[in-house]
């Protein structure tokens, strides 16, 4: 039906609106079989309709049909001044009112949103589930789900899902803030409801090793001499301490060199020790080879022991042996019950025992408890490495300005918090690891290299 | 048949401690971020008693850990953020190698952080606890706000453990905490008491950085210990300003803040302005709440009780150190390092400046007339105003250690100083006290006025013909003696002590002298005394008696316990005679210095 209109409107002149209309030229009408259906469609001509078509889809996709539009939407009452309009003022904010061309080509005409994946058709079981699920939980929890938060526009700090953006940058960390926070058992029933699961239990520690591994103080104060403008003794006992550990160390290099240093020259080894040594076994191993050979001809002369039917142990014997071993036993059995009986008679001599070996364990223990409360102020033994005494800081006598404008500090605060730290078994003694070696470069000649030479 | 045998080393030791290889394979993370954690959670190193039961048979040196401190450090959440951030930096990579730059940029906006707070609550669960462990999060903070930023240290630390320090001391100042100070050879060590905890932190002077002095240090590990301290002292000052009703972050009081614009300084960006102001710890800070005046202290019912007394008596003394600079006006010249002189300054109530083109947030200049004390340390002064006391700078630092205003002759510039006592050091009975501290001590309790070294000093000095020394000293006497009266008096009336002192501040501006005056004649040291009677003193008897007492005592102790008492006394003979050495030659010193001095007179002569 809608064919056979257009083919009549074709007919229609197409510039209805137009002031000057051209002098319609009567032509041959060309006539054309339209007997089947493709020739029908071949010759029918219905490009106004898909014009139109074309110009309602435009509207539709960007902002409806107009038709379809109330009239306040589409007009309006101009009560402007056109004069005004021409103002330059005005025309100049117009022009910064209206978008660019640019940006007009980039805006793109479509309102339409773009499709988005496959949906499930709606009230089909899976979404229907789904929407029950979400439902349930959030009468439970208060969980809102993803997709009712996009409905609703809600973002995840709105939805009571995150906590807000900290605001306040500062808080009291011991303050009463704890009081708001929810126990450990609503936490954990709050867990088993969520997850279905029994929380796993964190292990309490007690803080009393972490606050105090060592009953040194945390900051050593410096000995008294270590002022910057000391007294004359306390000084002078500093010193004393420095050139103790001085002589300590002293006293442990010479050792260590004593123990590496060569024997004296008289006792080296000289060229004869050295070929005897070289020699060793050499001259005296045939004779020795020789012995050896008579040994196993000796070994080979003796004849082996034949079995004889006499030394065979008899049924008799072996039952009174039997007997025997069965009486010893039973006599020794008898015996350890017997002490075991009288042993009620010694009951004091008993007590007497358990006494002294208690005494010897009680003393033993007082001991190891002395010795204990004796290293209690040292570094205990943490790793590999021992620790090692920082060599005391000091001034000697003549650099000892008394003025603080002259004075110059002594050592590392670094250093000696980097030590304290390991006095107080806090750190464990580390020696800086080497790099390790990788393989030694091997630098090649190459051939052709070596073919050219300079001194040709 | 045979009993079921128990197996070596699946039970005690053995499985109570676990070697820290063992640790990282059972965490699941690297050396150093095994290190890491272990010094954010306070999780250290232990001994076991039998090692070899622990080391399951072998005796090789191992380092232990208990077990269950590993157990507790595998449920610590920011484990993984150790594996994301180990994911972070893979992911990283490969965008750098791939020259994807929008990537990087994404990635490293989103880089996983961890917070600490979780720790410093379960590690501290009182605030006392945290103030408690404060000394090493302070020596460490302090230290590290010295460094230049290298690569070495990561982040911002420098530049926070700057923030916090200056917040820190701040609120010291604001809070009148300080209570000694000692300048050692090391550094000079705080001593502070806040809430009844004294803590103790060493500060280095401000030198440049001698990386080779710490060579051998870890300096990986001493950031993390860092970075854990920055948290923690962060929270800790929010918590020490709030308990003072301060502003946190820290604000100046109006009138500094009005005086900051007016000083359009060339020092800083405008935005650093304020914070270098809080450094130079010349102004006060802002309260949240006006502050009320200071006596608004709730008064306590009355009793007549020794103790209570006592305890007012010690309180007095307390409030009446605080005050120990109140009403000095105290100037510091460029060459004296800056910081601890203000802080000490400051935190007992004085006011100091310096000069404008040394650092930001002087006060006062030079030419302020009302300043009492300007400190320095050159020989000489160029221009010496007649209004105020050229010192050098250890007079603050042993008037603090002495809880009392020391007498300035000392301590004139280009005066040999009198040793810098540690106020660290406990003396025992019968241990060798040298005659500086003895002398302070009699000073402090009030029974001598000038000390007997001083004095001797004195006399050698008038020996040397220098000028009116003994009439300077009695005044100084006179002054003292007042001090006595006002400690007396202190019971009945506290709140005039304030006025008092500035009294006495103004009392003593006449007595100020200019060091090149010309010498008068000196005062003979010859002088008719009256005679006295000798009378037996009851005091004397009574102490005799004492003695007898103490001998038939001793004279009674039984067998049992005789060889103890032998031992103690014998050790106290050994104590004495060590002190007594000290002290001949500590005489034979003295005396071959002023032979010396004698010497070298007659030769310039």
């Amino acid at each position: 039906m809608a064919a056979t209109k257009s083919s009549e409107s074709s007919e229609a002149p197409q510039t209805s609106g137009s002031l000057f209309p051209q002098p319609k030229v009567r032509g041959k009408k060309k006539r054309v079989s339209k007997k089947n259906k493709s020739a029908w469609r071949k010759h029918s001509d219905i490009k106004d309709i898909e014009d139109f078509l074309d110009d309602q889809r435009l509207q539709l996709r960007t902002g409806g049909l107009v038709a379809d539009k109330a009239d306040d939407s589409l007009f309006y009452v101009d009560k402007q001044n056109d004069n005004e309009d021409e103002a330059p003022v005005a025309k100049k904010r117009k022009k910064e009112l209206k978008p660019l061309k640019i940006d007009q080509i980039i805006a793109g005409e479509t309102t339409v949103k773009p499709v988005t994946g496959h949906a499930p058709p709606m009230g089909s079981g899976k979404v229907r589930r789904k929407e029950m699920k979400a439902k349930e939980l959030e009468q439970k929890t208060g969980y809102i789900s993803k997709e009712k938060r996009k409905k609703l526009k809600l973002n995840s700090v709105q939805a009571g899902l995150k906590k807000p953006q900290a605001v306040r940058e500062y808080y009291d960390l011991w303050g009463n803030d704890a009081k708001d926070k929810p126990t450990e058992e609503e936490e954990d029933e709050h867990y088993a409801q969520v997850t279905g699961k029994t929380r796993v239990k964190v292990p309490v520690r007690t803080q009393t090793y972490a606050k105090n591994p060592s009953i040194l103080p945390k900051v050593e104060v410096i000995h008294p001499g270590g002022s910057y403008n000391p007294t004359f003794e306390d000084h002078q006992q500093l010193l004393q301490q420095a050139v103790q550990s001085e002589r300590k160390k002293v006293k442990d290099e010479k050792k260590l060199e004593r123990q590496t240093r060569l024997p004296p020259k008289r006792e080296w080894a000289t060229r004869r020790d050295k070929m005897k040594e070289l020699t060793e076994g050499l001259l005296d191993e045939e004779d020795e080879e020789e012995e050896e050979g008579e040994e196993l001809e000796g070994e080979q002369s003796i004849p082996k022991a034949t079995i004889r039917a006499e030394d065979k142990k008899s049924r008799q014997k072996r039952r009174k042996e039997k007997e025997q071993r069965e009486q010893e036993q039973q006599k020794t059995a008898d015996k350890t019950k017997k002490i075991k009986e009288h042993e009620v008679n010694r009951l004091k001599a008993i007590k007497k025992e358990i006494n002294a070996l208690e005494k010897k364990k009680e003393e033993r223990q007082k001991k190891r408890e002395e010795i204990r409360t004796q290293n209690a102020d040292k570094p205990k033994r943490l790793s590999r490495h021992k620790y090692e005494e920082p060599f005391p800081e000091f001034k000697l006598s003549e650099e000892l300005v008394g003025t603080l404008r002259e004075f110059k500090p002594e050592g590392s605060v670094l250093k000696d918090r980097f030590k304290s730290l390991q006095r107080r078994n806090i750190l464990e003694t580390r020696v800086k690891a080497k790099r390790q070696k990788k393989f030694k470069k091997k630098y090649v000649e190459k051939k052709q290299y070596k073919e050219i030479s300079i001194n040709v | 048949m045979g009993r079921l045998m128990k197996k070596k080393y699946e039970s005690g030791a053995a499985t109570a401690y676990i070697t820290r290889n063992r640790a990282i394979n059972y965490l699941q993370i690297s050396l150093p971020d095994f290190r890491r954690l272990c010094i954010l959670k306070g999780v250290y190193p232990r001994e076991p008693k039998n090692k070899k039961k622990a080391n399951k048979g072998s005796t090789a040196p191992r380092t232990f850990y208990l077990m269950k401190d590993i157990q507790y450090l595998s449920h610590e959440p920011i484990i993984n953020k150790f594996r994301e951030f180990k994911v972070f930096v893979k992911k990283l990579k490969k965008a750098f190698a791939k020259a994807e730059h929008g990537r990087v940029e994404t990635l490293q906006e989103n880089k996983p952080v961890y917070k600490l707070d979780h720790i410093i609550k379960e590690r501290y669960p009182t605030f006392v606890d945290a103030l408690r462990d404060l000394d090493d999060c302070l020596c460490l903070v302090f230290l590290f706000a010295t460094f230049p930023q290298t690569k070495n240290i990561p982040g911002d630390f420098v530049r926070r453990c700057r923030h916090l320090s200056v917040e820190f001391m701040n609120f010291i100042v604001a809070a009148k905490a300080l209570k000694k100070v000692f300048l050692s050879i090391k550094g000079i060590y705080y001593q502070v008491e806040m809430q009844g905890q004294v803590v103790t932190w060493l500060v280095p002077y401000s030198f440049g950085f001698n990386a080779k002095a710490c060579a051998d240090v870890d300096f990986r590990v001493m950031a993390h210990f860092v970075e854990f301290y920055i948290t923690m002292l962060g929270f800790v000052n929010f918590k020490l300003y709030t308990s003072l009703g301060l502003h946190y972050p820290p604000k100046l009081t109006f009138e500094a803040k009005l005086k900051d614009d007016d000083e359009k300084n060339p020092y800083c960006l405008e935005s650093e302005a304020t914070g270098e102001r809080l450094a130079a710890l010349s102004a006060s800070l802002a309260s949240v709440v006006t502050q009320n005046t200071e006596e608004d202290e709730v008064e306590l019912d009355e009793f007549e009780d020794s103790r209570t007394l006592e305890a007012k008596q010690e309180e007095e003394k307390q409030k009446a150190f605080q005050k120990l600079f109140n009403g000095l006006k105290v100037f510091v010249s460029r060459e004296v390092p800056r910081e601890p002189i203000v802080f000490t300054v400051r935190s007992f109530g004085g006011e100091a400046s310096w000069d404008r083109s040394v650092a930001m947030g002087a006060t006062f200049d030079e030419s302020d007339e009302t300043i009492t004390h300007q400190i320095m340390d050159r020989p000489k002064a160029d221009r010496q105003y007649l209004s105020r006391y050229y010192i050098q700078p250890q007079w603050l630092f042993d008037c603090v250690n002495a809880k009392m205003l020391l007498p300035v002759e000392d301590y004139f510039p280009g005066v040999v100083l009198p040793p810098h006592l540690s106020p660290f050091v406990e003396y025992k009975e019968g241990d060798y006290v040298p005659p500086e501290k003895e002398a302070l001590s009699r000073r402090q309790q009030g029974l001598d006025t000038g000390d007997a070294v001083s004095e001797e000093a004195d006399v050698s000095e008038e020996e040397e013909e220098e000028e009116e020394e003994g009439k300077e000293e009695e005044e100084i006497d006179d002054e003292d003696d007042e001090e006595e009266e006002d400690e007396e008096d202190d019971d009945d009336d506290d709140d005039d002590e304030k006025e008092e002192e500035v009294q006495k501040v103004e009392r003593k501006m006449p007595v100020k002298r200019k060091q090149d005056d010309v010498p008068e004649t000196p005062p003979s040291n010859m002088k008719v005394k009256e005679g006295k009677l000798d009378y037996e003193d009851a005091s004397s008897k009574a102490n005799r008696e004492e003695w007898e007492a103490r001998k038939l005592a001793i004279l009674m102790i039984p067998k049992k316990r005789k060889r103890l008492f032998e031992k103690l006394s014998k050790r106290e003979r050994r104590k004495k005679h060590e002190a007594k050495k000290l002290t001949t030659k500590r005489e034979e010193f003295e005396k071959s210095q002023k032979d010396m001095k004698k010497k070298q007179r007659l030769s310039n002569k």
